[in-house]
């Protein structure tokens, strides 16, 4: 297991750059997830870090090793960085049986035959796989090719673990335990991770720290909780869901402790408090953005809840998601929503409560 | 690989030998000149068993007596012969840019008339023979020049098949192939490229002129260049006659329902020449095998194969039906120097 | 753009929905490729990321991806040092095996005297080369090839996908017999047809007129339809196995995905079959296009007859034909030729570069078939008629001419195994065989290795030069044969005498090398383009080299399609004779000009005997390739 260190790391095509100074530090261990929308630069920061693609500025290291380093023109191999790696298409070679397959990495280091046989069903082990060593590999389903991958990408126990969107070839369904399993045995084996995808909520479920990128730059890092509820800006706002954004002006600001400031707003009809992450000057505009889950419907009657936002409008839309309702509100001519308990009684003009912890300021 | 000594030799050999030459080509011999040459042709034949090989180009493919002749000289002088094998201008290629090159790996050619010619007077690859006993035998029509042996020559007439042609029909003349009742019925080889085709060409304009040839080609003639192909094409019926088919397929075709006319005026032929190659590995050798293809033995073995003898001397064995048709008169052959005139000249007549 | 082409997918593709509604199919259907991977393969610039505006003013031909390919694979080989020395050793070869040779031939063309000869440059040959005859005979030329490449085409393919991709009964037996025609020595199916099919005896003729009662001949090979259809006997097979590969390796789900969203079968095949072959198909017709121009057997022996000129059968006369030998006007014919095809196969690359049909992906595919119901035994009378009347009829020919003394005589009198007795019996034959086996084994192995090498630099890297070595490899393709093997003799014979070629059987089998070579590149490229990238970056990730990844992955995937390009070239080289007849030398007389010598000699039974030989051992190739192929397939 090692870290690996980003340090601004660029890949250019011509005059295009696909990355641009990347800075990213993996601990040991940790779960990392690369996410963005199509083109923002993650499956080319990971090829970068595999070996695949050459970065054209900055330096990678992966444990105490610089791996790649642009100024000094040093470049390691893909095959000598001692990685694992899970493909979006698997990869798995339909030449051989699944043992092959697997076995693949080992036979390519000269690894002594026992050794190899010892290993490799070990590995199938760990992805449950144990049964199919002899089967033809393309004779398994989706999710079976899918255990074998990571099977192979794990059998010489690599300093660390990349991954190519693994599970955006499964159905939702398969998706989920696909996930779930590969968290578990990452956590289990304690392995460094680094993973791509274009999901966010596959994202969330997954990673230790996730790394929000558009357009070759990483627009933030942090826990998932930290990206979902104190996005830095609006791209990785509305990355996430659909949150509303409600402009507002600042009326006043108090700091609550490191990079947690309270901030009193005012909104065309609605005056309340948020949180932000800096201070903001009075009268600056800003946008609060607020998730539709964590608005709540209250009785028009009390207002007392001091510190919330308190809203009122009408309900224009309505539907029902089994566990949740989810609702369109006209508020003063702009349009909110809401996710409300499905079982709230619901009627025409609403009255709407938003915690202050939940709502966020995001400069506009 | 040879020692200085022997290729002293060698060139006073050959020089020895192109003297003896001019003396054969003398008139009369005396006999102490006869003797004296004798003795000339020994050494050069012991300076042939020495090399003990030689190679020969030729442009007849697939000629059977090329067999009878690597026996011969194996068995009767111990000389291995390499015979390579091609067609007429790719052995000529092949020569021209050995010499080129400075690569002499053959010592004699062997190819039609028209393409020796051109390679004396073009691409200057031969040397003088030097003259040979048995050139003294050669009959008129096949004289040797210092660097041209004939050895042998393919005549042409045609080929009838009989069922479609009854023995009045039978053409007697090359002029009754101008004959209406054969329009669209004559398979010939092509008059528009080298061959027997551009040999019937040539000497039918030769002898009678452009007229007959205007003629036939109002007769529809089907010209198609796969020789072997049309031979069979008439035993199965396909077309009555064909034209010119050389004398060799007598035997060949022995036992088909065709029959091979000459005409009366006589028939076409092409000569076939030997030459020695210039700084040829294996001179002496060269010689003794050029010798040899115009003795009896060989000539005989060409006779058999339906091909014209060049040597007047007396064969026996030949079968009776090719030997009686090698009799007939030849009508002539081409001169090398018109050759290409007279092809254009049939491209303009069939287009 | 991923999200528009994924929700795109999603609405188009009712198989996801029926996986999760079916739990036990699911994982099964997921595991296939869905139309997201379908548009990622047809358009992966629009998929992958790494796009550049800036990549399009530079290079305003290329499609954009192939920048970012280009850097893909960048860095996958080894050190650009290494590299460097590879393309370098690659290109001398190249240069070696065909510049050098047709620089001879362009000095030949520029030249008023062939190598060797003293003589003035000029271009009297372009000169000549352009009359209004020749332009006659180019068109009648190129009318012919497209007349015979174009239904060849559409019977190839239907061929080829009526044995890789449905039921048919007996597809294994089927596959090996509808390839046959291919390897039977032109002449003979030459000869073969002008017996069946000549206007005055011909068998087929007599036939109908038995039938109807009619004096008429409606058959007659000595035409364009007889030389077209000769050549059709060649290109459907050979196109054949060029495409069948290409069927075979491709994940059917592609199509039933296609299927699922609602398009009729024929809709399918169109839409997405052919489509997805595209570049396979594209390539084998232009090839088969270009063996059409330089066919020459075809036209010698049924176009002659009925007047028909084609610029080989000129080329040859004004080689073997003229006194003297016109080289200078035959090499300019043939450069200008030359000039045209490379013209033609640009196009086709420009038109096909950088659109990446991978179709083997990771994924692993299972090549299901078609079930035709009782159409099938439809499909398998097809095949049976093309078997029947491509090879039946002319090899029944063969077979039965080569018992009689004579060639299409049948009578009693006449059986003999005289034939057999004087070919077995016959040291000459025994020595070409030999010598043709060797060289077959020896060139075939070389040429297909070479092909590799090449193919895989120009389909699968961005490397510098690529180009070049590319078009190095096709170049003695465009150049008739009987010309290429003049400018092989000149090029051979004129090395410093230190190189010992000329003269050897080395000069036979560089030639041979160089002849083959494009044919195993075309069978190469369309291996190679049919397998994803992720395969072979996934084994440089988990730690094999370059070397490794070649010889486990990219080998191993891609050697069913080399072993048909083996074959093909090993069937090439036995039945080349242009350069044969001008490079053999004394010992090293091959196969081919025995079979000159005996044609020639008017031994047309001896000739069938070996090409019946041929026929067998071909059959035997093709049964022991198949049962591996099968072999491996059934694992999948």
């Amino acid at each position: 297991m090692s870290n690996v260190v980003l340090e601004k790391v660029s890949r250019n095509f011509g005059k295009f750059s696909a990355v641009s100074g990347v800075d990213l530090r993996v601990n040991e261990g940790e779960f990392v997830t690369l996410l963005g929308p199509s083109g923002c630069g993650k499956t080319t920061t990971l090829r970068m870090v595999a070996g695949l693609e050459q970065n054209t500025g900055g330096r990678i290291s992966i444990g105490d090793r610089v791996v790649s380093d642009a100024e000094r023109g040093l470049f390691v191999p893909a095959e000598r960085r001692a990685l694992g790696m899970v493909f979006q298409s698997y990869a798995i070679w339909p030449h051989m049986t699944v043992f092959d397959n697997v076995a693949y990495p080992l036979r390519v280091r000269r690894t002594p035959r026992p050794d190899i046989r010892a290993r490799v069903l070990e590995a199938l082990r760990l992805v449950e796989m144990g049964d199919y060593a002899d089967r033809p590999a393309p004779a398994l389903s989706g999710g079976q090719q899918q255990r074998v991958a990571i099977a192979r990408a794990l059998v010489f126990e690599p300093a660390l673990l990349l991954l190519d969107e693994p599970l955006s070839n499964l159905d939702a369904r398969l998706r989920a335990q696909m996930g779930a399993e590969f968290r578990a045995l990452q956590k289990r084996l304690q392995i460094t991770s680094l993973y791509v995808t274009h999901d966010q909520e596959e994202a969330m479920a997954l990673s230790d720290r996730i790394v929000v990128m558009q357009a070759g730059r990483v627009l933030q890092i942090g826990t998932p909780e930290e990206i979902y509820q104190r996005p830095l800006s609006q791209a990785v706002a509305t990355f996430f869901g659909s949150p509303n954004l409600l402009p507002a002006t600042v009326v006043a600001c108090a700091r609550l402790g490191e990079s947690q400031f309270e901030l009193s707003v005012r909104g065309s009809g609605w005056a309340g408090v948020c949180r932000a992450r800096e201070a903001a000057v009075k009268d600056a505009t800003v946008l609060v953005m607020v998730r539709p889950e964590n608005i709540r419907l209250v009785d028009r009657a009390s207002r007392d809840t001091g510190g919330s936002i308190i809203l009122s409008g009408r309900v224009i839309d309505s539907s029902f998601h089994g566990a949740r309702r989810s609702v369109t509100i006209d508020v003063g001519g702009s349009l909110m929503k809401a996710d409300l308990p499905a079982m709230a009684p619901l009627s025409e003009l609403v009255t709407l409560n938003i915690d202050e912890r939940t709502a966020w300021a995001l400069a506009s | 690989m040879t020692s200085g000594n022997d290729q002293a030799e060698r060139r006073w050999i050959t020089r020895r030998a192109a003297l003896l030459g001019l003396a054969a080509g003398s008139v009369v011999f005396s006999a102490p000149e006869a003797a004296r040459a004798e003795d000339e042709w020994g050494k050069l034949v012991a300076a042939a068993r020495n090399e003990g090989h030689v190679v020969l180009y030729s442009a007849f493919v697939g000629l059977a007596a090329h067999q009878n002749l690597k026996k011969d000289l194996e068995a009767t002088y111990g000389i291995t012969v390499d015979i390579l094998e091609a067609r007429a201008s790719e052995v000529r290629e092949r020569i021209r840019i050995e010499q080129a090159a400075g690569r002499f790996a053959v010592d004699v050619s062997e190819n039609g008339r028209t393409t020796t010619t051109l390679q004396i007077e073009q691409d200057h690859v031969f040397d003088p023979h030097g003259m040979l006993p048995s050139a003294g035998r050669l009959k008129a029509e096949f004289r040797a020049d210092d660097i041209r042996v004939p050895v042998f020559a393919i005549v042409y007439g045609i080929l009838a098949n009989t069922r479609l042609v009854k023995p009045d029909d039978e053409p007697k003349s090359w002029l009754d192939l101008a004959d209406p009742r054969w329009k669209g019925k004559i398979l010939s080889d092509d008059f528009r490229a080298l061959g027997g085709g551009g040999v019937l060409f040539y000497v039918l304009e030769d002898h009678y002129g452009r007229d007959v040839l205007e003629k036939l080609a109002k007769q529809d003639l089907k010209f198609s260049r796969e020789i072997p192909a049309n031979e069979r094409r008439i035993a199965r019926g396909e077309y009555p006659l064909y034209v010119p088919v050389s004398l060799t397929s007598v035997p060949e075709l022995k036992g088909l329902p065709v029959k091979f006319l000459a005409p009366r005026e006589g028939l076409p032929f092409i000569g076939y020449d030997l030459a020695l190659l210039k700084n040829a590995p294996n001179p002496n050798a060269a010689r003794l095998l050029m010798e040899y293809c115009i003795g009896q033995k060989m000539q005989q073995a060409y006779a058999n194969l339906g091909l014209l003898p060049v040597t007047a001397d007396p064969l026996s064995g030949v079968d009776p039906a090719v030997a009686e048709l090698g009799k007939s008169k030849l009508l002539g052959t081409t001169d090398p120097a018109r050759m290409d005139q007279l092809l254009a000249l049939a491209r303009q007549i069939y287009p | 753009m991923e999200r528009s082409w994924q929700e795109k997918a999603e609405c188009a593709n009712p198989a996801r929905s029926f996986a999760s509604a079916k739990p036990t199919g699911a994982e099964k259907f997921c595991a296939r490729p869905s139309l997201i991977e379908l548009a990622e393969n047809l358009y992966p610039q629009q998929v992958n990321m790494a796009i550049s505006a800036d990549e399009r003013v530079e290079d305003p031909g290329r499609v954009p991806f192939a920048a970012g390919l280009r850097a893909r694979l960048r860095v996958l080989e080894g050190t650009a040092a290494s590299r460097t020395a590879g393309v370098a050793l690659l290109v001398v070869i190249l240069a070696f095996l065909s510049i050098y040779p047709l620089s001879m031939l362009l000095y030949g063309s520029l030249h008023s005297t062939p190598p060797g000869m003293a003589g003035v440059f000029n271009l009297d040959g372009y000169q000549a080369v352009l009359t209004r005859q020749n332009l006659v005979m180019l068109l009648n030329t190129v009318g012919i090839s497209l007349a015979k490449t174009f239904p060849s085409l559409v019977i190839a393919v239907l061929l080829a996908w009526i044995l890789a991709r449905t039921d048919t009964p007996f597809r294994g037996a089927l596959e090996v017999l509808v390839t046959l025609p291919f390897f039977i020595p032109p002449i003979l199916t030459a000869m073969a047809w002008g017996m069946l099919g000549n206007p005055q005896v011909g068998l087929l003729n007599q036939l109908y007129q038995w039938a109807t009662g009619s004096s008429n001949s409606p058959i007659n090979v000595y035409s364009y339809g007889g030389v077209i259809w000769h050549m059709m006997q060649y290109s459907i097979p050979f196109m054949f196995l060029l495409i069948v590969d290409a069927f075979r390796a491709m994940d059917p789900s592609l199509e039933e995905a296609a299927r699922m969203c609602g398009a009729s079968r024929w809709r399918t095949f169109r839409t997405v079959t052919l489509l997805l072959i595209l570049p396979a198909l594209s390539s084998a017709a232009i090839l088969s296009f270009i063996r059409g121009i330089e066919n020459f057997e075809s036209p010698l022996f049924f176009g002659s007859p009925a007047g028909i000129r084609v610029i080989t059968t000129d080329i040859y006369d004004s080689i073997n034909q003229r006194s003297p030998p016109q080289y200078q006007y035959a090499t300019a014919v043939s450069f200008v030729i030359m000039a045209l095809l490379l013209l033609i196969v640009l196009l086709q690359w420009k038109l096909l570069r950088g659109r990446n049909f991978t179709t083997v992906s990771g994924k692993g595919y299972s090549p299901t078939v078609m079930k035709l119901g009782k159409w099938r035994w439809a499909t398998f009378a097809f095949c049976v008629l093309f078997f029947a009347v491509t090879v039946v009829l002319p090899v029944g020919q063969l077979l039965i001419g080569s018992f009689f003394k004579f060639f299409g005589f049948y009578q009693w009198d006449m059986l003999t195994l005289e034939h057999y007795r004087a070919v077995f019996g016959s040291s000459e034959f025994w020595r070409g065989f030999g010598n043709t086996m060797l060289l077959g084994l020896a060139g075939a192995s070389l040429t297909m290795v070479l092909g590799g090498v090449v193919a895989y630099i120009s389909v699968r890297t961005k490397w510098r030069g690529r180009m070049l070595i590319d078009v190095m490899a096709w170049l003695p393709w465009m150049m008739p044969g009987i010309v290429l093997g003049v400018g092989f003799l000149w090029g051979f014979a004129l090395l410093p005498h230190a190189i010992p070629i000329y003269g050897t059987i080395w000069a036979l089998l560089l030639a041979y090398i160089s002849l083959g070579t494009p044919l195993s590149v075309q069978v190469m490229s369309s291996a190679y383009s049919q397998l994803s990238y992720d395969i072979e970056e996934c084994s440089r990730v988990h730690g094999a080299s370059w070397l490794q990844t070649m010889r486990h992955i990219m080998i191993a995937l891609a050697w069913p399609s080399f072993a048909v390009g083996w074959v093909l070239v090993f069937f090439g080289i036995m039945r080349e004779l242009s350069a044969s007849v001008l490079l053999y030398s004394v010992g090293s007389e091959v196969l081919s000009v025995v079979l000159l010598k005996l044609w020639t000699n008017g031994n047309a039974e001896q000739v069938s005997v070996i090409g019946l030989m041929m026929i067998v051992l071909v059959v035997l190739f093709r049964w022991v390739q198949l049962k591996v192929i099968k072999a491996r397939i059934s694992t999948l």
